[in-house]
């Protein structure tokens, strides 16, 4: 029997991760990308000043730049006074962006073969990257990739006069946008990789717990059949419910009962790798377990955390494949004390395991990689110490034979 | 290495590959812009950017610093290449402001990711100094290209450190979370196993769910009704948070020791509820440890449960004595029986029921049987 575990959450475990990106580090990076973002805006600012002299009479964009002030200055100050600035503000601040990138642009137009290059332009795309760090990615990101688009249109309109300029035009459209783009991804991954690793961390505190285990989702799901089971007995305790009941209620009396009966004796075989699994979304889309004799209980804390890193780090692997991970555990070799925990990785994107793999499966015992076209197998003999229950076990088979 | 570190690690060699690939093509481009004033040396700095960019590529591949350290000194040459052949027109100097602020910074993203960033830092001071010397030899008394590539260096860096400080704030709250969802964890799977120990040791809820599935024909319908509201009052009081322990049904007392006695009263009495009448033989006060009692009573239940179900009789004895270490409770039955022989253990629940329990006390059950002759279980735990 193999069964394909679901993920099942609580929701007070949600909590830590809706906020990833203020308390886990994310402030730290909000301010690496401000940081950056005022180097190159000094940068831009720094080619302004030095263009002072070179721009027609009336054609230095002033405007765009005082405008760019103002909208750093609006927007510094909600950050300042609110935690988090309004949604209607930020819109509007995007929007506002339109004024330096236009005027810029317009004041700048016709001036690259002179080697003149917008700079107001480019920094409001700066601006955009400490939005994209502490606000959602993808609005602010698009509008870099407006500004930018608008001062590759506005460089490649004047190639044919431009000459070399040309590619000082490119590379101002290029800082527009990329440096923003590069935030995105940072953003992106980022909360990604403090997902992945909360959900880790939640998942390996299963390797810890003794034997066999209800898990918390089963937990959930007992208390729930309690108190169906006690609002039916009430009511044929208190008389409400005649004697014979009547097939309605003897049939949801049978339904209680099964799923009782599977929470209390055949959930008794769960193990923590089926837990862990079942309540990681990372592993429970990607891991399937085979554990018939629940032997996964064998292997001691280090084995166990080798176990389930190993299976982290396999369904982490960058895919655009899906990565299916059959886990299979054996029953235990009780002469040998060994037990064979069997691995077949299908999708993987190479060959070659990650040293990571290898670093988490060395720790829990002598494993063996046969790599295929199809899935790689990896089979992995851990060493387990004698079992006490089992010899117990023993005894009473031996007096059955009497 | 922590993971999350391995992680940001991967991000920023990330980082590395795009800003690279985006430097290098814009680069290639300016030098490959035709001019007349430009004469060899940007045919030799169009072959050190592509080779730079080979062993960036190594790099990220092997994280040979090495390798890194030859694609830093390329850019430092390309630099050197075009502005020590003046006159430099504007692609090359856009080929200069790229190599030293955006190609040689992604360098620096991947070096993050193998020394402090103290030493990046160095490594971009070094840069600038190469772009200002570059220009000072060609007679420019200040290169303004060495600010273009100071702030990419600057932005580089902050972004960097941003990452990295980020990422160790990140692995030092997930480890709170963690040691905060661990001692949940253990608190709730505690309270759900005491639950479900609870549950099967000393409860008939499953019985007498069971019994209702069958509409509860052929029991006696007082008995029945009895029983259905005792299992509400107890499955109440688990609701309402009450100590599983103390429990009136069956008589427990909050004592660590208990008079088994009066408990193994409160069996039979249940088990008469449901027809099969319990003739109890034996001691009356022994006295043993709460989770002896609770796992020698729940294995006499359970056998009491398999004589009621499948004996085909409605009558059996349970013979209760002790010696110096041990306490004996023999159930048996004058029912179907069967070969102990053919039939596994398992199939009777024994392993899970009766054998998990006393085992986890330090005891054992025995089972003796013969087609037609009845069966009989020796339970046994220790004393104290």
């Amino acid at each position: 029997m193999t069964i394909r575990v679901r993920p099942g959450f609580r929701p007070g475990h949600e909590r830590p991760v809706s906020d990833v990106r203020d308390r886990h580090g994310g402030r730290m990076i909000a301010n690496g990308v401000t940081a950056a973002a005022g180097a190159l805006v000094l940068s831009l600012f720094w080619r302004f000043v030095v263009q002072l002299d070179q721009y027609p009479p009336d054609r230095a964009p002033v405007a765009a730049w005082i405008a760019f002030v103002v909208i750093l200055a609006v927007g510094v100050l909600s950050r300042l006074l609110t935690p988090r600035p309004p949604t209607w503000l930020y819109v509007i601040l995007l929007a506002a962006l339109a004024a330096p990138v236009s005027i810029d642009l317009i004041f700048t137009w016709q001036l690259l073969p002179l080697g003149i290059i917008p700079t107001a332009a480019p920094a409001a795309g700066l601006l955009l990257m400490p939005i994209v760090v502490l606000y959602s990615p993808r609005p602010p990101l698009i509008v870099a990739g407006v500004i930018g688009t608008a001062l590759l249109a506005h460089s490649l309109s004047q190639a044919p006069t431009a000459g070399g300029n040309l590619f000082a035009g490119l590379t101002a459209a290029l800082t527009a946008f990329f440096p923003a783009y590069l935030c995105a991804v940072i953003a992106t991954e980022f909360v990604a990789m403090v997902r992945r690793e909360l959900d880790l961390t939640r998942v390996q505190s299963t390797t810890a717990t003794p034997e066999t285990a209800v898990g918390m989702a089963a937990s959930e799901e007992l208390v729930r059949l309690d108190r169906d089971a006690e609002t039916l007995l009430d009511s044929v305790g208190s008389g409400a419910t005649p004697l014979p009941v009547p097939a309605a209620v003897a049939a949801r009396a049978g339904e209680i009962a099964g799923a009782l009966r599977v929470r209390l004796i055949e959930g008794r075989n769960d193990t923590w790798l089926r837990h862990a699994v079942s309540e990681s979304r990372y592993l429970a889309d990607r891991v399937i377990v085979t554990d018939l004799a629940g032997s996964a209980v064998r292997l001691n804390a280090e084995q166990r955390d080798g176990l389930l890193l190993a299976l982290w780090w396999l369904s982490g692997e960058a895919s655009r494949k899906a990565i299916e991970v059959d886990v299979t555990v054996g029953v235990p070799d009780e002469d040998q004390l060994q037990l064979e925990v069997t691995l077949v990785i299908t999708g993987l994107t190479r060959n070659r395991l990650d040293a990571a793999v290898i670093d988490a499966l060395d720790r829990v015992g002598r494993f063996r990689v046969t790599p295929s076209k199809a899935a790689t197998r990896i089979a992995v003999v851990a060493a387990i110490s004698a079992d006490p229950a089992s010899l117990r076990y023993g005894d009473l088979q031996r007096s059955t034979d009497v | 290495m922590k993971r999350i570190q391995r992680e940001s690690h991967r991000l920023l060699r990330r980082l590395a590959r795009e800003t690279g690939l985006v430097a290098a093509v814009l680069i290639v481009l300016c030098l490959l812009y035709p001019s007349d004033q430009a004469g060899p040396a940007r045919w030799w700095a169009l072959v050190v950017i592509l080779g730079s960019a080979a062993l960036l590529w190594w790099h990220l591949l092997t994280g040979s610093l090495i390798v890194a350290s030859l694609a830093v000194a390329g850019c430092v040459l390309v630099i050197a290449l075009i502005l020590g052949e003046p006159p430099v027109d504007q692609a090359r100097t856009t080929a200069v402001q790229l190599t030293g602020g955006l190609f040689s910074s992604a360098i620096g993203f991947a070096l993050l990711t193998r020394v402090q960033v103290k030493a990046v830092a160095w490594i971009g001071v070094g840069i600038v100094a190469g772009v200002l010397v570059s220009g000072w030899l060609r007679g420019a008394l200040f290169e303004p290209s060495a600010v273009v590539v100071a702030c990419g260096w600057a932005s580089v860096l902050t972004i960097g450190l941003g990452v990295a400080r980020g990422a160790a704030r990140a692995a030092s709250r997930i480890a709170e979370a963690g040691r905060a969802h661990e001692a949940e964890r253990l608190a709730s799977e505690a309270e759900a196993r005491q639950r479900q120990e609870a549950r099967v040791l000393h409860d008939t809820v499953l019985a007498t769910l069971s019994l209702l599935a069958h509409s509860g024909v052929g029991v006696n319908p007082t008995a029945l009704r009895q029983q259905a509201s005792d299992d509400a009052r107890l499955l109440r009081q688990f609701r309402l948070g009450g100590r599983m322990h103390v429990d009136t049904h069956v008589g427990f007392t909050p004592n660590d020791e208990t008079n088994i006695g009066m408990t193994f009263e409160s069996v039979r009495q249940r088990f008469a509820g449901m027809g099969l009448d319990v003739n109890w033989h034996g001691a009356g006060r022994l006295t043993l440890p709460r989770d002896t009692l609770d796992a020698l009573l729940g294995a006499v239940g359970e056998c009491l449960e398999n004589v009621r179900r499948h004996s085909g009789v409605n009558e059996a004895d349970v013979t209760v004595s002790d010696d110096d270490t041990m306490v004996r409770a023999m159930v048996t039955d004058a029912g179907a029986g069967f070969d102990s022989t053919t039939v596994d253990p398992k199939r009777l629940g024994f392993t899970e029921s009766v054998v998990g329990r006393l085992s986890s006390v330090g005891g054992r059950a025995r089972v003796f049987s013969t087609p037609g002759a009845g069966t009989t279980v020796m339970l046994e735990v220790p004393k104290p």
